[in-house]
């Protein structure tokens, strides 16, 4: 089953999201900021990786960056909550392949996921 | 509007979540607590970022966990945080209020999370302020309405060229229309998206919107293009339909001879996506931004551990063990030496010797390092202030800056639980009665704000807390008065006494010195109650004043209660710990000038007679007597207060885990707890504070 | 936490109304505690008296790290308090106050008693104040107390609150 990166600085929707991934089957890897996820990506190459946008450290556009220059093959969706419409349409422009808007029901969260995979 | 008070509320998470969510809320509660009050004026645009990410968390844990009114809530502050972010409206007086009373409603709606019952909390009219705020001032530029529907689309002359140049081509010309779902909760960017797989498919001739409109954000629930391609219908279909909430595509191949020719919407469901009636209306908050502003600010991330209380203190306890089974392995090699000496074993005794001095440091240094593990900087206590300090000049109608100082003072958790209501009680005072009116200020040529220093600092194994003002300081001619009214003392020895002497007749119990007992300091809490919990901590607390010119309140604390430094002494056969910060004095009964006044035994030490008191007796120690008492004598005070302990024998001093005796044992007056001593058995930890008020009442009767 | 006693569960198969005790020595009587409230059982170790405390309250000891109050309850029960000697032994118990230690004369066994050879106190003995006794087992020709650890508690707590009470008026 596809490994799937998720990257949020709140521990909660950390949790929240591996819960309703590993759930359906999935591997999961976790990070707290863009410079973790950037890491996790080259050790753990995930198949996908679902990104938020507002973090310390990095904020998960450059993080994105970061990853599409590392492998421009990557498959990232943002999350993201109302209000941050410039970034996540910044981030599609970067090669975001999808986004999801928080908060994430379950079955978007796998919908999206699967497309990535797909 | 009926209330929903008291109903039963459901969340959608379980009991890990709710830990996390709980930690996490309470996290960001805080900072906002002590952040919202520094966004006045003119923010530093890292604090700003920093709130506005605890209010975009906190909207988007409450929202999953479908808590709809802490969502809302939060994103109407997150909302005007924003809007501040962004330059687009100055953090004034009223944005901060609205704020602020945004965050007193969050804390209620957090709560509901853990009661599970509706607080009945009213959070429309929070939103509608927060709103109205924003609108007051309301700067943001309209964002243009989308292109109207029911236009027909058409190739300018240009573009038809190009169309039939491609045509020529073996490409055809499609007309695509796209629509975006309703629940979309961002139809521009999936617009966005779609117009760029449309682009992997062939040329685009022509968009509607604009491209630059779409790719600035500007796209809607529906997107119209011309586009030339290799590709049938169906595979143009399918590939737009890949994107996320594209609802329906809908193509038409164009004939060469329709090139020119406007094309008309297809009439369902393109044409009702936009602008017809069903379609949801979705606030959308713009976000100017250029992407660099919503980089966090290069705040440190600190990796760390959230370890149950229990569990240190488990860890304690055992730690504790530990460094009474080096006493006693100490006490065994000595005792082995001894012996062996003689036995031509010196590499084994050797050996043995490094083994233990060893383990004593590694002992010593974990018991250090747990010890700081319990330490936290007092900051967490100082960042409440502001806030409190913001309320109750408000309230008195006075003008008063806080300033805090040492905020990275580090102290045991237990200490900073205790230490905050002494804290707020004396900050209350100092802005309720220290510092006066904007008007009095004035005319006594201050500047009309009040300035209030709040410091910290260590300094050997305590820990100092400074409450400063430069208000009108401690009235002593009402103190006097207040003393004699109340039969404290004779007018003459009221009005005789210094200043010095009258400044603390403040922690008499049973005085206020405010003429009118206010709203904010509250009934009956005076000093005398402040004092009397820090001393129980084992602390001190001293005030200086200078009229006119302000006080100051100094507060003296151990660095953690866990442990405190006493002398240990015996009387009648038990060890008793006598906390370090009361003891003044400690002499062989030969070096002190005792003398009986009244039948009673009295110890003269630099001036002062104190009552002699048998230590062990004083503490109901009814047993036969195992030694003669009174070899020794301790000196000990509590304020103004010293009596002399008449004890055994001095074992030194020595830092002690303070222990609870337990609930059968209960509270025992006198003492505090008991402590692990060397050898594994235990002392008594006195508890100077109520010992000596008692006895030197005791022996002074009015 | 680890060391919390299970509720106490019943094996399948056996009937509710078992017994399962520690059984220990005072003087020459036996007595027996539900195995559920005993934690451990220790040989005597100094105890630190508490001033003021009552009689039977022996003081504190310390329990690996713990301070545990420990009562003496021969003296508690009324029973002859001899010396200590090798086989004197604090069961320490888990009380609704916490952990408490028992001093007994000596701890002779571990027992399942059948329900029905359990009869109340009062059909064998009238002690006045048997607060702390819940029923009599025979077994052969020993006659054994049980014991009611909360009975023999909160009584011990009352008492010195009210001393306390009386020494601070």
């Amino acid at each position: 089953m596809a490994t799937i990166l998720v990257v949020d600085d709140a521990a909660f929707m950390r949790m929240r999201m591996s819960k309703i991934l590993s759930e359906a089957g999935y591997q999961v890897v976790q990070a707290e900021n863009g410079l973790e996820a950037v890491e996790k990506y080259k050790s753990e190459r995930p198949d996908a990786v679902l990104m938020d946008i507002t973090m310390p450290e990095m904020d998960g556009l450059t993080a994105l960056k970061e990853i599409k220059s590392h492998d421009p093959a990557a498959r990232v969706a943002m999350v993201t909550a109302l209000g941050q419409q410039q970034i996540v349409l910044e981030a599609v422009k970067s090669g975001a392949k999808d986004f999801l808007v928080k908060p994430c029901e379950g079955d978007r969260v796998l919908a999206a996921v699967s497309k990535l995979c797909a | 509007m009926a209330s929903t008070k008291g109903q039963r509320l459901q969340f959608d998470l379980d009991d890990d979540d709710l830990k996390l969510f709980c930690e996490e809320a309470d996290e960001q509660i805080e900072l906002l607590d002590t952040s919202l009050v520094q966004l006045e004026g003119e923010p530093d645009p890292d604090l700003v970022q920093q709130i506005f990410r605890a209010a975009h968390t906190l909207k988007g844990s409450s929202a999953t966990i479908g808590h709809k009114k802490m969502a809302s809530l939060t994103h109407a502050m997150e909302t005007v945080l924003d809007a501040v972010r962004q330059g687009r409206r100055r953090p004034t007086s009223d944005v901060v209020d609205a704020l602020l009373a945004g965050l007193d409603a969050l804390r209620v709606l957090a709560d509901e999370v853990v009661t599970c019952i509706d607080s009945g909390i009213e959070t429309a009219r929070l939103e509608a302020d927060l709103h109205a705020v924003l609108e007051s001032h309301d700067e943001i530029e309209e964002a243009a309405p989308a292109e109207a529907s029911g236009v027909a689309y058409r190739l300018d002359p240009e573009q038809v060229e190009a169309a039939l140049a491609g045509m020529a081509n073996g490409t055809s010309l499609y007309f695509l229309e796209i629509a975006i779902a309703a629940e979309c909760q961002l139809p521009s960017i999936r617009s966005f998206q779609a117009l760029q797989e449309i682009d992997a498919l062939g040329q685009v001739l022509a968009t509607w919107p604009e491209r630059d409109q779409v790719e600035a954000g500007a796209g809607e629930f529906s997107l119209a293009c011309f586009l030339l391609s290799s590709q049938s219908e169906e595979q143009l279909q399918a590939a737009i339909q890949a994107v996320t909430d594209v609802q329906d595509v809908h193509t038409r191949s164009v004939a060469q001879e329709d090139v020119d020719q406007p094309l008309a919407p297809a009439s369902q469901p393109v044409a009702a996506s936009a602008g017809a009636p069903g379609r949801p209306q979705l606030m959308l908050v713009e976000d100017g931004a250029p992407a660099d502003a919503a980089r966090g600010p290069s705040r440190k991330a600190t990796q760390s551990v959230r370890i149950d209380v229990e569990r240190l203190d488990g860890l304690m306890n055992l730690v504790g063990e530990l460094v009474i089974d080096r006493t006693r392995l100490q006490q065994i090699r000595e005792q082995l030496s001894a012996v062996l000496k003689d036995a031509n074993l010196t590499e084994l005794t050797e050996n043995f010797e490094e083994t233990t001095s060893h383990l004593a440091r590694v002992t010593d240094e974990l018991q250090e390092q747990i010890m700081r593990s319990r330490m936290l900087p007092v900051r967490s206590v100082l960042t409440r202030l502001p806030r409190l300090v913001r309320d109750v000049a408000a309230k008195c109608g006075k003008k008063v800056e806080l300033v805090t100082a040492g905020e990275e003072t580090e102290l045991d958790r237990s200490v900073i639980e205790e230490i905050s209501d002494p804290l707020v009680h004396i900050l209350r005072n100092a802005v309720d009665h220290g510092i006066e009116t904007p008007e009095e200020r004035r005319a006594a040529g201050k500047p009309e704000t009040g300035l209030v220093t709040v410091t910290a600092w260590n300094q050997e194994t305590y820990i100092y807390l400074s409450v400063k003002d430069d208000g009108k300081g401690i009235d002593t001619a009402t103190l006097r008065r207040k003393v004699a009214e109340k039969g404290l003392m004779s007018r003459e020895a009221a009005e005789s006494a210094s200043e010095e002497q009258a400044i603390q007749w403040i922690f008499l119990p049973g005085l206020s010195t405010a003429k009118q007992i206010s709203d904010v300091s509250g009934r009956g809490v005076g000093m005398d109650i402040v004092r009397t919990n820090i001393e129980r901590l084992n602390g001190q607390i001293t005030l200086h004043s200078t009229p006119g010119r302000g006080s100051e309140v100094i507060i003296q604390l151990p660095l953690t209660l866990a442990t405190t430094k006493a002398l240990m002494v015996v009387a009648n056969a038990t060890v008793y710990a006598i906390p370090l910060v009361s003891v003044t004095e400690a002499l062989a009964d030969h070096e002190a000038d005792i003398h009986t006044i009244n039948g009673r035994k009295t110890l003269r030490l630099r001036q002062r007679l104190l009552p002699m008191i048998d230590l062990a007796r004083a503490l109901g120690d009814g047993r036969p007597r195992q030694m003669e008492a009174g070899r020794f004598v301790v000196a000990a005070r509590h304020g103004e207060r010293q009596v002399a302990f008449m004890v055994d024998r001095l074992l030194g001093e020595q830092d002690v885990v303070v222990k609870s005796l337990g609930d059968l044992v209960g509270n025992r007056k006198g003492l505090t707890g008991a402590t692990i001593l060397g050898d594994g058995t235990l002392g008594l930890i006195v508890d100077t504070a109520s010992l000596v008020s008692e006895q030197a009442a005791l022996a002074t009767p009015a | 936490m680890a060391t919390k006693a299970e509720p106490t569960t019943e094996l399948a198969g056996q009937p509710a109304t078992e017994e399962h005790v520690v059984i220990f020595r005072l003087a020459d009587e036996y007595y027996a505690l539900d195995i559920q409230t005993v934690q451990e059982i220790v040989r005597m170790q100094t105890i630190t008296s508490i001033p003021g405390s009552d009689l039977w309250v022996e003081g504190i000891t310390n329990l690996r790290g713990r301070v545990v109050p420990v009562i003496d309850l021969r003296k508690r029960c009324g029973v002859d308090a001899g010396e200590y000697s090798t086989e004197t032994r604090i069961v320490v118990v888990s009380s609704a106050n916490g952990m408490v230690g028992l001093i007994v004369d000596a701890v002779s066994e571990v027992m399942r008693i059948p329900g029905e050879q359990v009869e109340p106190p009062s059909s064998i003995v009238s002690v006045p104040e048997n607060t702390y006794l819940r029923g009599i087992a025979k077994l052969d020709e020993r006659l054994v107390s049980l014991m009611d650890l909360e009975g023999v508690l909160p009584a011990a707590l009352e008492d010195d609150l009210a001393y306390a009470a009386s020494r601070a008026a």
